[in-house]
């Protein structure tokens, strides 16, 4: 073992890796203060793949066909040189659009123009020709592309840069730039799923934070990125596209301030012993006896991250083996954040039912609360149950 | 989430099994429910796939199933086979009493609120209003169905005519998991009533290996099965044999899917037949059976409409019923369930005591210097009870008495005045006693008189203009 400190690449090792994409960085900020989670994020560990081999079971794919209605619905508002979306943003962002030039940044499209770009510098590439387009937009809006897709922009996260491939359409008409999003999602009359949309409108404020700091880097003000963003989603059951228009400026503070919250990848590894590293990934044909392996070590990598437990984790590709883990250590942030919440400071379920029941001193005046409260709520039940209406 | 509460989730997980939240059954329970789980296609909530149902836990449950959920034909024609049924079970409960009531109501049993709002939001929302003289008509009996569907969709809270099962059971139980968990019918079950030597975490892990309860398959079931077997139905073509091959095929899958959530739905209401009903819970299924009343009415005149977007006014007129409707259910049930009655005593809303003394007789001068009686009782609580003087609070026995908290002493008892409701000759026996046990708690009778209707659009309901210009 050397004393050299565990850097972000060491950690990951040989693990596949899975770039971040807003989804992720949103996903992430659902279990705000988790150390386990920015120390995966920032090193770019692919998060399905490891959660299936420490809990053993098949990672959840989508379903096939929630990805063909989404791939149609897409492919049907874009096509025609996108004709429907520039309908709709006249109509919802009140845009004057006299011509259309479009621009296309995905990996496929600029592996076309520059072969033999791959990994890293590919996405160096993207961020570039990113870079230079937008400015291009702020500059000579009268001759640049208008309308960029598959943009590649950065973010800092946990003090670690990381890559965003935006699945957004950024417009740009009179040196202001809009984000359209483009959704599969039905609106049902003028109402739309909100656990997704609220999931939809987080996505877009990272997006629109990623551009405004690109806008920044050139030199303008971040307000040219503006806050009012359109969602496209079908109307009803059909495939006929319908656009509402949101100020997310709020949700986009939010994660500015969330962002600058995140704990700094760095230190967490700086607490971590030396050596610590994500095994390899074992190959398809793996005997079992191979993968059981590789599961135990990427655990033990863990192990020294420590997580922390909430409602939000839910999502994360790594809740069963986290659950489990607080279901081990008796945490009472197996409960849930209102209970945990609750329960102020004490963190062990048999701590607080000792409290409650005074089997134990409370330590401290927090303590002294939580015992309380507890207790007044047991006494209830008890006379309660005691036979009394 | 109040002490009491927080105190039930850590003894649960304590225990490793769900602890009852409630002494009494706060649904009604029909004797013949329609149980009904379905799936739909995966990203496309209008292509339903299967649904299966039943109204006897001892029988095989029907099933339906559509070979090509994206095929419009096909889904009429299988949503005709459940749309039947369904008229079929509802027609069972026309017959009427001599005051014009429906003598029993249908009742629907879901699995979760997902599939109770898939039902009625979609599945009801995008049949209910399908033209059946056009070209390709839809079955007559599939807008029929969807109207039912709508009415089931759009219930009052404390409404037992449709009841999720996740919904009904977390309402009486806490589990020792996350509240999202607890969505989980199986696992939750398991909580609830784990199998012979398993706890309630071992047994809602098992719960969760399960295939889901919809209306949601497990995507990974849709790539490995579901994928092959249109692929089949598409490779099928015209030939009816191999088309009826492909349909038993998928049945004999969904079966294996759906049956397990169907019959947990059958095990959810076992666990609730088992707790007493509460006093009020026949009262709420007198109202829900005058509601369906007017619904069959409405349909076998032709005049069940819907909207599918509210007025301003009737959205804000609906909201001020909903909420109204929320309170007497919570107040009713604290009224019928001491358990439900101690979460307010630990949070400090209500007030548990032993009556020390009663003062009938006690009289007070108003401002007019009239005497008037305002009988007293002294109460030594047996929780804190902090708050202050003029709080107005019932005797949660007869809610009809309203009281009014005096300014405490140093003696640390409570005294409360009669303002009304026991301070005339022939009410004063709904006083307590000394040596009673009662509770005062901060729920009186609801007004009698109803609030003035909605009339014009308030505030919380304008409507902002669409193409509102950006600043």
């Amino acid at each position: 073992m050397t004393n050299t400190p565990v850097t972000l690449e060491g950690f990951r090792g040989e693990f596949p890796r899975q770039p971040l994409n807003a989804r992720r960085v949103a996903g992430a900020l659902e279990a705000p203060g988790c150390q386990r989670r920015t120390a995966l994020d920032a090193a770019g560990v692919n998060l399905d793949k490891l959660g299936s081999l420490i809990s053993g079971e098949p990672r959840d794919r989508q379903s096939p066909f929630a990805l063909t209605r989404g791939n149609q619905f897409e492919q049907q508002v874009v096509a025609n040189g996108m004709a429907e979306i520039v309908a709709l943003a006249r109509r919802h962002l009140d845009l004057a659009i006299p011509e259309v030039r479009q621009h296309d940044l995905s990996a496929a499209a600029v592996r076309e123009a520059y072969p033999g770009v791959t990994g890293a510098r590919m996405n160096e590439l993207r961020a570039r020709l990113t870079r230079q387009r937008t400015e291009e937009m702020l500059t000579d809006p009268a001759q640049a592309y208008n309308l960029i897709r598959h943009a590649m922009t950065r973010l800092d996260f946990g003090g670690e840069t990381v890559y965003l491939e935006q699945d957004v359409l950024a417009f740009a008409i009179d040196g202001r730039i809009h984000v359209v999003e483009i959704k599969s999602y039905p609106r049902i009359d003028g109402r739309a799923d909100p656990t997704k949309a609220s999931a939809t409108v987080r996505q877009t404020a990272v997006y629109v934070l990623s551009l405004q700091q690109l806008v920044v880097e050139i030199g303008a003000p971040p307000e040219v990125v503006k806050t009012t963003t359109m969602i496209v989603l079908p109307e009803n059951l059909s495939f006929r596209p319908t656009a509402v228009t949101i100020d997310i400026d709020m949700y986009v503070r939010r994660l500015a301030r969330q962002l600058a919250s995140v704990p700094r990848a760095a230190d967490i590894l700086d607490a971590i012993p030396a050596g610590t590293q994500l095994p390899a990934h074992p190959d398809n044909g793996a005997d079992n006896d191979e993968v059981g392996a590789a599961a135990t070590a990427a655990r033990e990598a863990l192990a020294v991250l420590p997580p922390r437990f909430t409602d939000g984790c839910v999502s994360c590709p790594l809740f069963h083996s986290c659950r489990d883990e607080a279901e081990r250590h008796g945490s009472i942030a197996r409960l849930g954040t209102a209970v945990a919440g609750a329960c102020g400071d004490v963190t062990s379920i048999a701590a607080a039912l000792d409290l409650a029941d005074g089997r134990r001193a409370p330590a401290s005046p927090s303590e002294a609360a939580v015992a309380a409260a507890l207790a007044r709520g047991a006494a209830a039940a008890r006379i309660a149950t005691g036979g009394l209406a | 989430m109040n002490a009491l509460r927080t105190h039930q989730a850590l003894q649960a997980a304590a225990e490793r099994r769900a602890v009852t939240t409630t002494t009494r059954r706060h649904v009604h329970l029909s004797s013949s429910p329609l149980v009904v789980v379905g799936y739909h296609l995966a990203g496309d909530p209008g292509a339903p796939l299967a649904l299966v149902w039943g109204t006897a836990r001892d029988e095989t449950p029907h099933c339906m199933v559509v070979p090509e959920p994206r095929n419009r034909a096909l889904r009429f024609e299988a949503l005709d086979e459940f749309a039947i049924d369904l008229l079929a079970y509802l027609s069972r409960f026309e017959v009427r009493d001599d005051g014009g009531t429906c003598v029993d109501a249908p009742q629907l049993v879901v699995p979760n609120a997902g599939t109770a709002e898939w039902l009625g939001g979609i599945v009801g929302r995008f049949t209910r209003n399908l033209r059946t003289d056009g070209d390709a008509p839809p079955p007559a009996s599939v807008p029929l169905a969807g109207k039912h569907l709508s009415f089931f969709g759009d219930l009052l809270p404390g409404s037992s005519l449709m009841i999720a099962a996740t919904d009904a059971l977390t309402l009486h139980w806490q589990t020792g998991q996350l509240p999202s968990e607890d969505l989980n019918l199986a696992a939750l079950l398991g909580w609830i009533d784990p199998p012979d030597g398993l706890d309630g975490p071992a047994a809602a892990r098992l719960g969760e290996q399960a295939p889901p309860a919809g209306p949601d398959s497990d995507p990974n079931w849709d790539a490995d099965v579901l994928a092959d077997l249109i692929r089949s139905w598409h490779v099928a073509g015209d030939d009816p044999a191999a088309q009826a091959a492909v349909r038993g095929e998928l049945e004999g899958e969904i079966r294996e899917q759906l049956v397990p959530a169907w019959m947990d739905c059958w095990r959810a209401l076992d666990q609730l037949v088992a707790l007493p009903a509460g006093d009020h819970v026949a009262g709420r299924w007198l109202s829900d059976r005058k509601v369906w009343t007017a619904h069959s009415a409405r349909m076998a005149e032709g005049r069940a409409f819907f909207r599918n977007i509210p007025t301003p006014v009737q959205a804000a007129g609906r909201l001020r019923f909903l909420e109204s409707r929320t309170q007497n259910l919570q107040r009713e049930m604290a009224w019928d369930d001491p358990l439900v009655m101690a979460a307010l005593v630990a949070s400090g809303e209500a007030l548990a005591g032993r009556v020390v003394a009663v003062d009938a007789d006690r009289q007070t001068f108003n401002a007019n210097g009239r005497r008037q009686r305002r009988p007293m009782i002294t109460l030594e609580p047996t929780l804190d009870f902090a708050r202050p003087a003029g709080t107005n609070l019932y005797l949660s026995r007869h809610p009809s008495v309203k009281l009014e908290v005096l300014p405490n002493d140093a003696s640390g008892l409570i005294r409360v005045e009669v303002l009304k409701g026991a301070n005339q000759t022939k009410t004063l026996g709904l006083l307590p006693t000394a040596g009673d046990e009662i509770v005062l708690s901060p729920y009186g009778r609801p007004e009698f008189y109803q609030r003035s209707t909605v009339q014009e659009i308030p505030w919380t309901h304008l409507q902002l203009v669409e193409d509102s210009e950006e600043s």
